[in-house]
């Protein structure tokens, strides 16, 4: 197959869900302005699960607060690059179009299951919201749907429980309460930032199966990030692996662990023996570290953002950032060194 | 919810005992003869013998305490030494004027402080917000007197809005209430901006923003009664404040309330009414301190009465 | 600090000229705002001035004072006395009825004196009418009021404001009286706004000259700069007690004007004679010359009461005018001191009431300062008015600041209460077989000039003897609206609006 000039343009189908292109986030600090996210390129296909991973601190869930316009305000904001999402673009879009979006065509769930539901109202108002804002329904109409969801995420007598304070509910009832919120008007894309990293292991796979049946029976598409390899070998289709602010690899699932290329999802891998053996039932594993110093976002190196702790390092990367450049069909890497396409 | 609330009130006895036996002691433990203060300095020493007798404070204290308590049982306060009405009465004249001071200067400090404070949190850190920060600073820190004269010189006697002094109507209520209320509404003002700020950092606000909502509604449904509960805190331990500032507010107002009388009594050694009002004023206290745990339980589900 | 920031506030306004002509009162209604509750209207349980004020308008004397301090004739038309000097007969006014309608007569009279005389009223002010032993009823409009002992004062006693008059109503149990007070007076009680005011209205069926006002409130206004502020934007057209600071300010002001009255009222430093070391004559003489009253009224009271050496203030009918204070002389207070023993002083305790009477607190720490000049050392103690009034009346106190007053304008009343060994007042624990004496004497001397005489010599026993050094007679500080006429302040320190208009 032929090199391509620009491989992020044709090799993938022409118009994907949400096209995210070097988007750079700028938050303010008291040692000055910062970029945590500093070109981050992602594409994601209606329906699919996309996996994002990376250690702490690598810029996934600034990336996905982006999408939603959610940055904290007043430090946090989108310095440039573009949000593409069915037809517009979401990081020029003001607060009352986003509101509209929120929600509504893309949804989000968080980390914290037992701090991201409302202590003082009910859950089946919670679930409901969405919809009178959304939908325009009534607060009873809206109740009465909001008690189906909550039954197809399988909360037993959700009639009475709709009524409930999530303090009397445990972890991995209340993320599906945010999973039941989160779908509640058939959004096109969920992010699911973490969406099992408080609960425990059988919790973690009920939760992630849940999500799995939604996505097949709704086709909604899932950006699903994560510290741990093993939850995106079983669950995405596609994957991208992120270090300080930039994507350094995007892969399906298949070709990413199997022939990884970059330094640092080699170091990742390597860290995760185990991952070989994925389909042997084993429980995934979390994301190790690997030696060396996470980058210093107050002062960004000029070249690779990974040079400190590659092995692989040349002269080039000291000086030049890397470009993330196809090595395949549907396989890309930033890397002066591996990211030469291989034919 | 019921039986609890009954509990509740039912503890209010061992409390209204104890306070009766406290005062009891210290104003028979404070020197001041009330026979002697009552009669006069001029009185004869037969007059005062009198007066003494009248009272029936030739008793011994046990037998005093006895009887008050045998008669307050049954509602019976006695009569005041100094103006030998019923003590019911003496106070029942005032009571509703404390309430009605007290309810309006709660109700401004709450509405001024709430409003404020989420004005500030909303925008914290810009101008409005300094200038919030200034005005809750000047106050809790002006003086009660000196701020209700203040506000006499500006709004009676200069803009000629309300009126000076008295209870006569409505409008008399506002000035009190303001001088009153104020630095309870910068405390609670305060209060309500660090702790909507804090609630606002929370990450079911984020999640309320997820899910679309204008940002009235995530400050109005999602923080406001979150960050609500220490005020409510706070605004139960204000009453006590409140109490207390009420003399001087209604001395300068000449507002005929409860805490004047008091005071009144108090300095003229009218042993009946000090009892009674220190016990009415007890018995509100432990009642609003039980409204603001009803409203914490209404705010926060979390929370039951006990 | 307290007291000068309210003068600061209200000055600040002043100066600004903030004088605004306000919403004035009413034409016909009077409006007078004074610091002091009421806490009865009945006059047999009235002990404070407030009382008074109000009732006064209300009730009436069998005999009363005029404006110039002279006996004058109220409800009785004309009185005598019997040759034994123990019988008083009184000839009652015809046509007057109380506010009720039921007629004023010799029974009403009788039923009044009787029921102040009663212990089972337990009035506190019983001992006031407790010379009389009986009260008869000659006619329909006759009475005689009679005496164990000759009793010379009485016509100035049954003026007291205790003695008024009572109108049958007192008698009906359950009847609250001292809420709904039944007189003969101009006025009438109309409603009590407790802690607020007190509305009377003009009595239609008046047997004297009906006041032009028709109603008077008397509005509680405790804090003194709120007063001041009322009068000043027209919502009170007299106030009471206007603190002394202020009244520059008032007294340039067109649209108020300042009533400043003298008083029967003397203010003392009392010396407790008892108590070692002012147990001798020579320790209060040094004391008496070591302090300046002429300074002190200056300096602390701004120039405003009269000084003087007497224990009566001069105005009072038969009291001496021709003693000064002693003279400023600290030389011979250490010479004094040195012949008594106390060379090098000696510390001793003041005690002093805050807030009583004109700047008490600061009188005392002037004393406290000119008492050092010659080895005095006086430690002040400031306790709360009643406490004060307690400690007062144990007697145990080396010095103390103190009034008194003369309800009635009759030395007998004040001097039985200060001069004799056995008088309630005599909180100086003098001792002088002699005044006592003189006294009773006194008492039994129906002619004037002869009683007189005879109290001089009291006056003259007190001044020398020093049981207690006078400081000043005090000052009444009213002012009123310019527009409003008649107001009288009586040196008994009782206000009349009977005779006030408004222009
Ligand atoms: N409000 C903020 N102010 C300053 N710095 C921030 C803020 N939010 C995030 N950052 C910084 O931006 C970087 C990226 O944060 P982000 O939350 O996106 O990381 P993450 O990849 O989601 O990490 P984790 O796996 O721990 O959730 C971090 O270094 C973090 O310190
Ligand atoms: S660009 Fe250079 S430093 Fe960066 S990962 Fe590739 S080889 Fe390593
Ligand atoms: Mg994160």
């Amino acid at each position: 197959m032929a090199v391509h000039a620009d491989p992020s343009a044709s090799e993938l189908p022409v118009s994907p869900l949400l096209d995210v292109s070097r988007l750079v986030v700028e938050i303010d600090t008291l040692q000055g302005p910062v970029r945590p996210v500093d070109g981050v390129d992602l594409r994601i296909e209606a329906g699919e699960i996309f996996g994002v991973v990376g250690e702490s601190g690598c810029g996934k869930s600034l990336t996905a607060l982006s999408i939603l316009g959610l940055l904290p305000r007043p430090q946090g904001r989108i310095r440039s690059g573009s949000i593409r999402f069915e037809d517009q673009d979401l990081a020029r879009l003001d607060e009352r179009d986003l509101r509209r979006i929120r929600g509504n065509r893309i949804a989000m769930i968080f980390q914290e299951p037992m701090t991201s539901l409302n202590p003082v109202l009910g859950i089946g108002d919670q679930v409901a919201e969405a919809l009178v804002i959304h939908r325009g329904l009534s607060r009873r109409d809206a109740l009465a749907q909001a008690i189906h969801l909550l039954e197809r995420v399988g909360i037993a007598d959700a009639r009475h429980r709709a009524h409930d304070f999530p303090h009397r509910l445990s972890g991995g009832m209340r993320q599906r309460v945010m999973i039941a919120m989160a779908m509640a008007c058939r959004p096109k894309l969920l992010i699911a930032d973490e969406p099992t990293t408080a609960l425990d292991v059988t919790i973690q796979a009920q939760v992630l199966d849940l999500m799995d049946d939604l996505k097949a029976e709704d086709g909604v598409a899932v950006l699903l990030i994560t510290h741990n390899f093993g939850i995106v070998a079983e669950r995405a289709a596609r994957v991208a692996v992120m270090y300080g602010g930039v994507v350094v690899e995007e892969a399906s699932t298949e070709q990413l662990f199997e022939q990884p290329r970059h330094p640092y999802t080699h170091g990742l891998l390597a860290a995760v023996p185990q991952l070989g053996r994925r389909r042997d039932g084993m429980r995934p594993h979390p994301l190790s570290e690997i030696p060396g110093m996470v980058p210093n976002l107050a002062r960004p190196a000029p070249g690779c953002a990974f040079a400190d702790r590659c092995a692989l390092r040349v002269e080039a990367c000291l000086r030049e950032r890397p470009p993330l450049a196809a090595v395949a069909p549907g396989h890309r890497v930033r890397c002066h060194v591996t990211g030469v396409s291989a034919q | 919810m019921g039986t609890l609330l009954v509990r509740r009130l039912a503890a209010l006895v061992p409390v209204i005992l104890g306070v009766s036996v406290a005062v009891f002691l210290m104003l028979h433990a404070v020197p001041g003869d009330p026979a002697q203060i009552i009669a006069g300095q001029e009185a004869s020493v037969e007059d005062v013998a009198q007066v003494r007798h009248s009272f029936g404070l030739d008793q011994p204290l046990a037998v005093q305490y006895a009887r008050f308590l045998s008669r307050a049982v049954v509602g019976d306060f006695g009569t005041s030494f100094r103006t030998k009405r019923p003590v019911i009465d003496e106070i029942g004249d005032r009571y509703g004027y404390t309430l009605l001071l007290g309810a309006a200067a709660i109700a401004f400090a709450v509405a001024v402080g709430i409003l404020v404070g989420v004005v500030a949190a909303v925008f914290k850190h810009s101008w409005v917000d300094n200038v919030c920060l200034l005005v809750s600073l000047v106050g809790v820190s002006v003086p009660n007197f000196f701020l209700g004269l203040l506000l006499m010189l500006g709004f009676s006697v200069w803009l000629q809005l309300f009126p000076l002094t008295g209870a006569d109507t409505a409008w008399h209520v506002v000035l009190p209430a303001v001088t009153l209320g104020l630095p309870s509404a910068a405390v609670i003002a305060r209060i309500m901006r660090s702790s909507l700020i804090e609630i606002l950092g929370n990450d079911y606000i984020r999640t309320a923003r997820a899910k679309g909502l204008p940002e009235w509604l995530v400050v109005g449904r999602h923080a406001l009664r979150n960050a609500l509960m220490p005020v409510v805190t706070v605004v139960g331990l204000q009453m006590g404040y409140l109490l207390g500032g009420a003399v001087i507010v209604e001395t300068v107002f000449a507002w005929p309330g409860l805490g004047r009388l008091t005071v009144q009594a108090i300095a003229a050694r009218d042993f009946p009414v000090v009892q009674a009002a220190v016990l009415v004023l007890a018995a509100t206290f432990v009642l609003v301190n039980l409204l603001t745990d009803l409203v914490y339980s209404i705010l926060d589900p979390r929370v039951t009465l006990s | 600090m307290l007291g000068t920031c309210r003068c600061v506030a209200v000055l600040a306004a002043l100066a600004l000229g903030i004088t605004p002509v306000a919403a004035q009162t009413p034409k016909g209604t009077l409006v007078f705002a004074s610091g002091g509750d009421a806490d009865t209207l009945d006059p047999h349980f009235i002990l404070e001035r407030p009382d008074v004020r109000v009732s006064m308008h209300i009730h009436e004397n069998l005999v009363n004072f005029d404006q110039n301090g002279e006996l004058k004739p109220e409800l009785a038309e004309s009185w005598s006395v019997s040759d034994d000097r123990l019988t008083w007969t009184f000839n009652l006014r015809k046509g007057v009825t109380f506010h009720d309608g039921t007629p004023f007569n010799a029974e009403a009279v009788k039923q009044s004196f009787e029921r102040i005389l009663d212990p089972a009223t337990a009035s506190p002010r019983r001992s006031i009418a407790s010379v009389i032993s009986a009260v008869k009823v000659i006619d329909e409009y006759t009475v005689a009021l009679i005496t164990d002992k000759p009793f010379a004062p009485l016509p100035s006693q049954v003026s007291m404001f205790n003695l008024a008059i009572v109108g049958p109503a007192a008698k009906t149990p359950g009847a609250d009286y001292a809420r709904k007070p039944v007189g003969t007076g101009p006025f009438k009680f109309a409603a009590w706004q407790v802690g607020e005011k007190i509305t009377l209205v003009r009595n239609e069926a008046y047997w004297g000259p009906k006041p032009a006002i028709e109603r008077i409130e008397f509005r509680v206004v405790p804090e003194d700069s709120a007063r001041v502020l009322q009068l000043m934007s027209g919502e009170a057209d007299v106030i009471a007690n206007v603190p002394p600071a202020m009244l520059p300010q008032l007294k340039s002001s067109s649209a108020v004007k300042v009533i400043q009255e003298t008083s029967f009222r003397t203010v003392l430093l009392g010396v407790n004679n008892k108590i070692k070391p002012f147990d001798d004559l020579r320790v209060r003489q040094a004391l008496a010359h070591a302090i300046d009253t002429s300074s002190l009224v200056k300096g602390v009271l701004r120039g405003i009461p009269k000084h003087g050496g007497g224990i009566e203030a001069p105005d009072i009918p038969g009291a001496r005018k021709d003693l000064p204070p002693y003279a400023h002389d600290t030389a011979k207070a250490r010479r004094l001191l040195a012949e008594a023993g106390y060379p090098n002083g000696f510390s001793t305790t003041l005690m002093t009431p805050t807030g009583r009477f004109m700047n008490d607190r600061q009188l005392a720490e002037a004393i406290q300062a000119q008492a050092r000049e010659v080895g005095i050392d006086i430690k002040i103690e400031a306790p709360e008015w009643a406490t004060y009034n307690t400690l007062l009346n144990k007697r145990e106190v080396p010095l103390f600041l103190s009034t008194k007053g003369n309800p009635t304008g009759d030395l007998d009343l004040t001097m039985h209460l200060v001069a004799h060994s056995a008088g309630q007042m005599n909180f100086y624990n003098w001792k002088n077989p002699k005044a006592d004496q003189l006294i009773e004497t006194q008492r039994g001397t129906t002619d004037r000039e002869q009683r007189y005489a005879l109290l001089s010599e009291i006056q003259q026993s007190f001044y020398d003897e020093v049981p207690a050094i006078v400081l000043f007679y005090d000052a009444q500080l009213y002012a009123a609206r310019s527009n409003v006429t008649g107001v009288r302040v009586q040196p008994n320190e009782t206000v009349t609006f009977t005779h006030v208009r408004k222009n």
